[in-house]
């Protein structure tokens, strides 16, 4: 493992040195020499380039239907929350309970907006079968409340929908009062205030009674008729000086909740990776390794059978970084074009599958952008290779059709007993 | 290293500006290593080559590579063109590797094609051309950059004898109209009467250096 991280690191340096500047000013000075020559020469490999454009389209579309698929959940987590009419930019989670989810699939929606805790359930009131909804006090939910009169609700107090105030007959001072299920056990709240009904918001508030998020979790203990265990708590993209603070009240709230938050190891990495470390994505990312072994061999191939005319182009004076360039330039532009075949088949196969059948399928900006850059890295680490086998290779070596090793000086080339290229 | 198997041992050459040398000897005597040798394609173990006073154990790879563009020309026995140009751009190719300018290059591709009977064929691919024209223009393409040197591995060996004289007396007229050198390798000791001065190697050495016909 050490030796593989020692070849990353030593491969990394080596491509610093190659993209100097001093390096790159050469290779401008080659291109309009060489990317004819290799446009040329793909044109003459067309099938053969075909493939290694094909590799990578498949590669980049299987990968986007899988992502697609894994996207699919987080989107499917989201119509879920939609139903209850929130703000587009909110997600909430928190409370066990009937349609709740696992907090690990959260990673999926993370970059759709910031988490805060709150808690809906259905109760029987003297106002008959009502939803009362548990906001945090001082959230964003919770500063969003439009009210119509009165103030917000502190502990004990209850913010009543405008219509069902006004059907009820009930203003600021009077009392509703919460019935249990199965006991005598009753619950008396105050009206602080009316909320106004045309905020929109009707599907979480409509003929709802809005509690403190602590009055809400007693008011459930003390009727017993749910459970008011609190599972997880997932707290993400809050300011950070109110964070402390935040935790600290979530972990004296609910004791026996576990706590997620954007400043766990988990989530900062991934925040760093940007979602690629989720096993889900490594797993598609994975397509992307067959797709570099089809271009590895195709590439292979065609470098190998043309190994006279590139010592030819040598011994006439190409320089080894010239031969270099000139054969991955010959496979980027098959491998662009893959790229955009793969983009466009992938793109195609997303939507029909989406269509045709019931898996929920998403694609986000940035699935698009990973497939271009996964499929460009795995089409230079397959090309690399071959290129630098032919690089190393003295004009001699290859007018005389040797085989190549990567190491033309190493005691394994000398012994040769593996066979080269 | 005195166990070793040498491919060459004892060699001196000079090769003087304008002079035609032919080396001959049997297979295997190490003709086409001494012709690696001189074209920097190849390094000695031991020993050294000195072009126009630079020596070559002095360049690195990219200065070889760089000495060989503009010094040096090279005909092959299988003449290896690149398949995927065309005569005049397998000809124009090593101006092209110089940076010479579009125009120049090509008016001189033009012109050498037309010295090596070629010009009609300009536009053919090496697939659709004869042994015997695709080494014309492996001769226009060698003496592109106008080197100082041309070094030949076997240019007729995979000719018929019609050919291959022609391919001997192109390389003659060019040594004299224009002064290069050109170092020959040929197992066929009947081209000496082309030659100034003729080499003859056996096992890695030189053996015998006598006049030529020069004619």
């Amino acid at each position: 493992m050490l030796g593989l991280f020692d070849a990353l690191g030593r491969a990394v340096v080596r491509l610093g040195r190659f993209l100097r500047p001093r390096n790159l000013r050469r290779i401008a000075a080659w291109l309009p020499l060489y990317a004819p020559l290799a446009a040329r020469s793909t044109r003459r490999r067309l099938l053969r380039y075909l493939l290694v454009g094909l590799s990578l389209g498949a590669g980049i579309t299987v990968y986007l239907c899988l992502v697609a698929s894994l996207n699919g959940q987080a989107s499917g987590l989201a119509r879920r929350t939609g139903e209850m009419e929130l703000p587009a930019h909110v997600l909430v989670f928190g409370l066990a309970g009937p349609g709740s989810q696992p907090v690990e699939s959260l990673k999926w929606v993370a970059p759709a907006g910031p988490y805060e805790p709150f808690d809906r359930w259905r109760a029987t009131t003297s106002l008959g079968q009502r939803w009362v909804v548990g906001l945090e006090p001082g959230g964003r939910l919770w500063s969003d409340l439009g009210l119509e009169s009165g103030s917000l609700p502190a502990g004990g107090e209850v913010l009543v929908a405008g219509d069902l105030a006004q059907a009820a007959g009930l203003g600021v001072g009077d009392v509703v009062v919460l019935a249990g299920a199965g006991s005598d056990e009753r619950v008396i709240l105050r009206v602080s205030g009316t909320l106004d009904d045309r905020t929109g918001r009707s599907a979480l508030y409509e003929e709802a009674l809005v509690v403190a998020l602590p009055t809400s979790l007693e008011a459930r203990a003390r009727l017993g008729d749910r459970d008011p265990r609190v599972d997880a708590l997932a707290v993400w993209e809050r300011d950070p000086g109110d964070l402390d603070r935040l935790l600290g009240r979530l972990r004296e709230l609910f004791p026996a909740a576990s706590l997620w938050w954007a400043g766990l190891p988990a989530g900062q990495a991934y925040r760093t990776a940007g979602g690629f470390l989720s096993p889900g994505r490594v797993t598609c990312a994975l397509v992307f390794v067959l797709a570099g072994l089809g271009v590895f061999n195709v590439m292979l191939l065609t470098l190998l059978q043309r190994k006279v005319q590139l010592g030819v182009l040598k011994a006439l004076g190409a320089e080894d970084d010239e031969v270099f360039l000139l054969l991955l330039l010959e496979g980027a532009l098959t491998a662009l074009g893959g790229t955009a075949l793969g983009l466009s088949a992938g793109l195609a196969a997303v939507a029909w599958l989406d269509k045709a059948s019931a898996v929920t399928l998403a694609l986000s900006p940035s699935s698009l952008l990973w497939a271009v850059i996964l499929a460009l890295a795995s089409f230079f680490a397959a090309a690399w290779l071959p290129a630098t086998l032919c690089r190393r290779a003295t004009a001699v070596q290859l007018m005389a059709g040797r085989r190549l090793y990567l190491n033309p000086r190493s005691t394994c080339a000398q012994c040769g007993r593996c066979g080269g290229f | 290293m005195g166990d070793g198997v040498w491919a060459l041992r004892r060699v001196d050459l000079d090769v003087a500006p304008g002079e035609f040398v032919l080396v001959t000897g049997p297979s295997g005597c190490g003709k086409t290593t001494l012709l690696n040798l001189l074209g920097g394609l190849d390094r000695p173990t031991r020993g050294d080559i000195l072009l126009r006073e630079v020596a070559y154990s002095k360049l690195d790879e990219s200065g070889l590579a760089r000495l060989r563009r503009r010094e040096l020309g090279f005909v092959f026995q299988f003449f290896n063109l690149l398949a995927d140009l065309t005569a005049e751009e397998n000809v124009a190719l090593p101006m092209r590797l110089v940076g010479t300018p579009r125009a120049e290059i090509a008016r001189r591709t033009a012109e050498l094609l037309e010295a090596v009977g070629m010009a009609h064929r300009a536009r053919h691919t090496p697939f659709e051309l004869s042994g015997g024209e695709q080494q014309r223009v492996a001769v226009a393409r060698a003496l592109a950059n106008n080197p100082a040197i041309v070094l030949a591995d076997e240019p007729t060996g995979n000719l018929d004898s019609r050919n291959g004289e022609e391919v001997m007396n192109l390389f003659r007229r060019f040594n004299r109209e224009r002064g290069q050198a050109f170092v020959v390798v040929s197992h066929d000791p009947g081209f000496s009467a082309y030659a100034d001065k003729v080499v003859r190697m056996q096992d890695g050495e030189i053996v015998a250096t006598t006049a030529g016909g020069g004619r």
